[in-house]
């Protein structure tokens, strides 16, 4: 799949009707700003953001899903317009290694968290703990509901990993459901997947969308972006979408349990088709959640308290839908061309100039 | 009695010299000199190493009782390295007792060593002389003089709106941008409230101005205008406190519009309402205008199809500024 991936994206490189006549011009000098922080770059096609492409991490394993169905989202790459085209029935998140391969158990090491799956090398996802942060979460569905935690070292031939119930890999154990390794939590199912950034999106970050474009301004609601799971009472982290009144919301949730919003004061999408493209995102620093429209500060208004951090949650990044265990909901019926996560709460110039550049480097038109 | 003493004296003197003396030949004086002579005869010693070198009547060198010897001297030492290589009046340079020596040095060539002239500022600018030396001070001159520039002014926008500029007085109709700056103009048109507005600047090959001769890409960028806060930005200091930051980022160069205008470089953003700048040469006074200098350093031609010696630009304001606002363009080219 990976070489297909390739595959497919040098040929949109060679073919992408994307010429410029200073295509050798440094990257936006006028603006002149790279914000340090970038832990992701959902990049789906650009030929000249090469300092953004550098530093993106698209070793994050992102895929498009369906319901009941999973493939490589470069298949959908709309080859005219360097965009992601989602049609409302699917979305892209965090590729999960969904890959039971023999008998799991929950082990007791010497009282530590630990998981066994015997037909299972887990070295591929192990960080030992002097290694510094965790690049790996376990999610594991048992008979009394989901444990999951991060993994540290693998032992006993690969078929056994470490649980940490922090990202540092200083504390062994679980979260979720907190004693799976304690009689009778039975494990049914797990999936791996790699983390973002160094507090798996909890702390300080940013979120731009430079752009995204529904297809239709209201309507439903239609989500830019989450971890959330819906079908979970206690495991939402962050909602970022489009409501059915063109209104911008963002959930903030610091317990998993959706309290806190903030919403645009004003109608951001129109009613009906849209004919440009919005760079959409928002700033949130542990005390205020700022959004922003085309680079510009959206006045908005917050209901409940803004938490300190985001919940920890174990549901893996969307970008177009909520990624629900089980069924995902809220599609986003349109385009998406880039989509920068940063573990860093950016300045209101620095979110102003990061949308200049788009707009200067060709990556959308502005219609 | 004494007289006796000395005659007697004398006379044993005179026995004694008849006696011990009487084969030693007496030379007739003065000697006679014979060119090409030979054979021995009375040796001198080594020549006093004083001035004149002279003596009594009867001696070798008799000064003024005979003709001056010349004693031909061709040892030298080590030329002084201080200058004037000069000396005492008897000396081999014997400075303003004596006729100047010239010392003749060849020119530097780019295939010989030799002393040349040092270039002034202007010669180093002009870049034409190819037998002087550039100085440090040249160098400068140079790097700095990056070409021609041209100021003008936008119209005054007030509105979402675009405005249109001929720019004049270009060297040439094929001229190549080296920078760009772009500013609210120094003085006038202050907005009275802040802003932060977006710009699209694109540069065509006509004043007609078509989508169709525009030259390369449009530019972004923005334009944020604010103002000295509460105290005086000092001269010979960096910054203060403003209205907000902003805007801004590290590293921006923005432009103190009130009094004596001057460009400076952003280096902390303190907070949202203080600033560190690079240091300042003016005075800038409480709510003097501070906004955002862009400065395009990319090198691209701007030609001029239709020959008039002009840059054809459109600057569009993507949201209304509130008041009218005048916005400076610098070009510089070359």
């Amino acid at each position: 799949m990976k070489k297909l991936f390739v595959y497919l994206l040098t040929c949109l490189f060679l073919f992408a009707p994307v010429a410029h006549a200073w295509d050798g011009v440094a990257f936006s000098s006028r603006a002149g700003v790279n914000p340090t922080g970038l832990v992701f770059a959902g990049l789906p096609l650009h030929s000249t953001l090469s300092s953004i492409r550098d530093r993106s991490r698209q070793d994050n394993d992102f895929e498009q899903n369906t319901v009941g169905k999973q493939y490589a989202f470069a298949s959908s790459m709309n080859a005219s317009n360097p965009v992601w085209d989602l049609d409302g029935s699917d979305f892209i998140a965090q590729k999960t290694y969904d890959i039971n391969q023999g008998a799991m158990t929950f082990v007791a090491d010497a009282g530590a968290a630990e998981f066994r799956d015997a037909g299972q090398d887990f070295s591929d996802w192990e960080t030992a703990p002097a290694a510094g942060l965790a690049s790996y979460r376990i999610v594991i569905t048992t008979n009394n509901g989901i444990s999951y935690g991060y993994m540290g070292a693998s032992n006993n031939g690969g078929t056994d990993i470490d649980i940490y119930s922090d990202y540092a890999l200083t504390t062994r154990g679980w979260k979720g459901r907190t004693t799976p390794q304690v009689s009778p939590d039975t494990a049914a199912s797990y999936v791996v997947y790699k983390i973002i950034g160094t507090t798996n999106l909890a702390g300080d970050q940013s979120h731009i969308f430079l752009g995204v474009k529904p297809d239709d301004g209201q309507g439903v609601d239609q989500t830019f972006s989450s971890i959330q799971d819906n079908s979970l009472g206690d495991f939402r982290s962050m909602l970022f979408y489009k409501k059915d009144d063109g209104h911008v919301w963002i959930y903030l949730s610091g317990d998993g349990v959706n309290t806190t919003y903030e919403k645009t004061d004003a109608v951001i999408y129109a009613n009906g088709a849209q004919a440009s493209f919005n760079q959409i995102g928002f700033v949130y620093n542990g005390t205020t959640c700022v959004i922003y429209n085309n680079g510009s500060v959206e006045a908005s208004t917050t209901t409940g308290a803004i938490p300190a951090s985001f919940f920890d949650s174990h549901i893996p990044l969307a970008i177009g839908g909520l990624n629900v265990t089980s069924l995902p909901a809220g599609y986003l019926n349109g385009q998406i061309a880039l989509y920068l996560i940063y573990e860093r709460a950016l300045t209101a110039a620095e979110v102003q100039r990061l949308v200049l550049q788009a707009w200067e480097e060709g990556l959308v038109s502005q219609n | 009695m004494k007289s006796l003493k000395i005659a007697i004296f004398t006379f044993v003197l005179i026995g004694l010299s008849t006696l011990g003396l009487r084969s030693i030949p007496q030379p007739s004086l003065p000697l006679a000199v014979v060119d090409g002579g030979t054979g021995s005869g009375l040796k001198l010693g080594d020549v006093v190493t004083t001035t004149p070198i002279t003596g009594g009547v009867n001696d070798i060198f008799p000064g003024a009782d005979a003709d001056t010897l010349t004693l031909g001297i061709t040892m030298l030492g080590d030329l002084a390295v201080t200058a004037p290589v000069t000396g005492a009046a008897s000396d081999v340079f014997p400075g303003a007792n004596g006729a100047k020596a010239t010392i003749g040095v060849a020119t530097a060539l780019t295939s010989a060593e030799g002393v040349s002239e040092l270039a002034t500022g202007a010669e180093t600018i002009t870049g034409t002389a190819t037998d002087r030396v550039v100085t440090p001070a040249g160098l400068v001159a140079r790097l700095t003089d990056i070409g021609t520039t041209i100021t003008d002014d936008f119209p005054d926008i007030d509105a979402a709106e675009t405005v249109a500029l001929d720019i004049t007085g270009l060297p040439g109709d094929d001229v190549q941008s080296t920078l760009i700056r772009i500013y609210l103009a120094d003085g006038v048109n202050d907005p009275g409230a802040d802003i932060n507005v977006n710009f699209r600047l694109e540069f065509f090959t006509k004043d007609t101005k078509l989508g169709q001769d525009r030259i390369g890409k449009p530019i972004y960028f923005n334009l944020t205008y604010t103002e000295v806060k509460t105290g005086t930005w000092s001269a010979a200091g960096t910054g203060g406190d403003l209205d907000s930051s902003a805007g801004l980022l590290v590293y921006d160069w923005i432009r103190l519009m009130g009094g004596t205008a001057e460009s400076v470089n952003l280096v902390t953003i303190t907070d949202a309402d203080t600033v560190v700048v690079t240091t300042l040469v003016n005075g800038h006074a409480v709510d003097e205008g501070i906004c955002r200098e862009v400065r395009i350093v990319d090198s691209f031609p701007l030609s001029d199809a239709d020959e008039t010696g002009e840059i054809h630009a459109k600057l569009t304001s993507l949201a209304d500024p509130g008041d009218a606002i005048g916005i400076t363009i610098a070009v510089t080219v070359k």
